[in-house]
């Protein structure tokens, strides 16, 4: 199914999917060395066979993208290096003087940071909501955030500490509603479930490949939605596109406004076929992660002093605290010792941790991919178990 | 023998209307520009009819916006 570097340390259980997931299926493996192999050669640059033939691979993923966020037009679909570069982009492109915003206590410091960097120059006001006490938000919360210059929300989609999911639908057809644009940072969900840009009315959808996308790390993608001018949001960069050579000025067209540069080829075509797979796989993929959660949950019931923190939502994003035993060293001796490889302390988000409770001490994170098995979760189980006899 | 060129702003265009055209089953190719046309570095579509009615019309409806066509001797 896969080909793993690990190979020769078979017994390498990896659960720390929600920062980038390994291994991958051997399709984008397979693509990433047919590209640097047959025709790594610099898309739209040239006229020559490889030079198209990359721009050819550009564009299938490109396509791929937009059919499975809900979007006919690939060219609304923007390429960049991953989610924290795509979300600068639509953030800090989008801001202006006297901008209020309002986000959420979920947010990763992918998104938090912009906004307090912006907030911090005089540019724009933020008003984090709390949501309950998972950190989901409520229409009501909005309602009373919402202020007459309030134009921006930004939200994450599902939490990387707890895996708790906002409710995209209802909060993003208020913003439609109420004029206020819908920045999604979907880096935990898109690869893992559904997600319409148009069904569910987001403006400005953000993710990673090298997450539940299972692709390489290297390549992001905003995907902004048919009915947003994008003319609101304005480059960070601007320089050598392929097109219009003979300007001085940034094309003003998509993708090429925001695509300054060359992209990440290999990894975009291995993205390609990554896609495929979540197609061919369809809810078995998420159905085998969620199994693996709800297996976890119920086994870690046996561990005295063990307190976990997740939610019912289908994300494989589990958080836990053993009572008396720091974070650090219960990862350190699950790597070091039973080549379990897990995720201890605030995992870029500080700001969940303060709402569950958790800061600042943070938590042990177990995150599960399709590649994960049954036995893999007992055997940690087991694992937890000896550390905490210790 | 005279061949049509299509023109696009940028080689993002030109692979999809590659791929509008031939899914339709349109003949065509992407290639470099010949120089004497334009000074851009990039590839354009070379379509083996003359006739290109129906090809633009495909482009149209598919919202793929193009700079210009055109025949040339080549």
């Amino acid at each position: 199914m896969f080909v793993s570097s690990l190979e020769h340390e078979s017994n390498v259980i990896y659960f720390d999917n929600a920062a980038s997931t390994f291994p991958k299926p051997l399709s984008v493996i397979e693509a990433m060395s047919e590209c640097m192999i047959g025709y790594a050669a610099n898309p739209g640059r040239s006229g020559h066979k490889l030079s198209i033939k990359a721009g050819q691979i550009l564009f299938d993923t490109r396509m791929k993208l937009a059919k499975y966020f809900g979007t006919e037009n690939p060219m609304r679909v923007i390429f960049d290096m991953n989610a924290t570069s795509v979300l600068n982009l639509a953030i800090k492109g989008f801001a202006y003087k006297g901008l209020h915003v309002i986000t959420t206590s979920l947010e990763h410091n992918s998104t938090i940071r912009p906004l307090m960097r912006l907030q911090d120059d005089g540019i724009i006001e933020v008003d984090i909501l709390q949501g309950n006490r998972n950190g989901v938000i409520s229409i009501d919360e909005l309602e009373d955030a919402r202020r007459g210059d309030t134009k921006l929300l930004v939200i994450n989609h599902a939490s990387n500490v707890t895996g708790a999911t906002q409710n995209l639908l209802k909060v993003c057809r208020w913003c439609r509603k109420n004029d206020i644009v819908s920045i999604v940072d979907a880096s935990q969900s898109a690869g893992s479930c559904d997600i319409d840009i148009n069904k569910e009315h987001i403006d400005i959808l953000c993710l990673t490949g090298h997450k539940s996308m299972l692709g390489p790390m290297g390549v992001g993608a905003m995907i902004i939605n048919d009915s947003f001018d994008y003319r609101r949001i304005k480059p960070l960069k601007e320089g050598g596109t392929g097109s219009l050579s003979d300007a001085i000025t940034q094309p003003t067209f998509l993708p090429d406004i925001f695509e300054s540069g060359t992209p990440n080829v290999p990894a975009i075509a291995a993205l390609g076929k990554a896609i495929d797979f979540i197609g061919e796989h369809g809810n078995d993929i998420g159905n085998k992660k969620d199994g693996l959660k709800r297996y976890f949950i119920s086994r870690a019931r046996e561990i005295k002093g063990l307190k976990v923190y997740t939610t019912k939502d289908k994300r494989a994003v589990v958080s836990f605290v053993i009572k008396n035993i720091p974070c650090s060293t219960i990862t350190q001796i699950l790597s070091e010792e039973y080549n379990i490889m897990s995720r201890q302390g605030l995992h870029c988000s500080p700001l969940t941790h303060k709402r569950i409770g958790t800061f600042p001490s943070g938590t042990v994170r177990f995150s599960f991919s399709y590649f994960n098995e049954l036995w893999q979760v007992e055997k940690a189980i087991e694992a937890l178990k000896e550390i905490k006899c210790r | 023998m005279m061949s049509t060129y299509i023109l696009f702003y940028s080689s993002n265009y030109t692979a999809w209307a590659e791929n509008v055209l031939k899914d339709a089953g349109i003949d065509c190719n992407a290639v470099t520009v010949p120089r004497d046309i334009s000074a851009e570095c990039g590839s354009c579509l070379k379509l083996s009819t003359l006739d290109i009615a129906e090809a633009l019309k495909l482009l149209e409806n598919k919202h793929v916006p193009i700079d210009r066509v055109e025949k040339i001797e080549k």
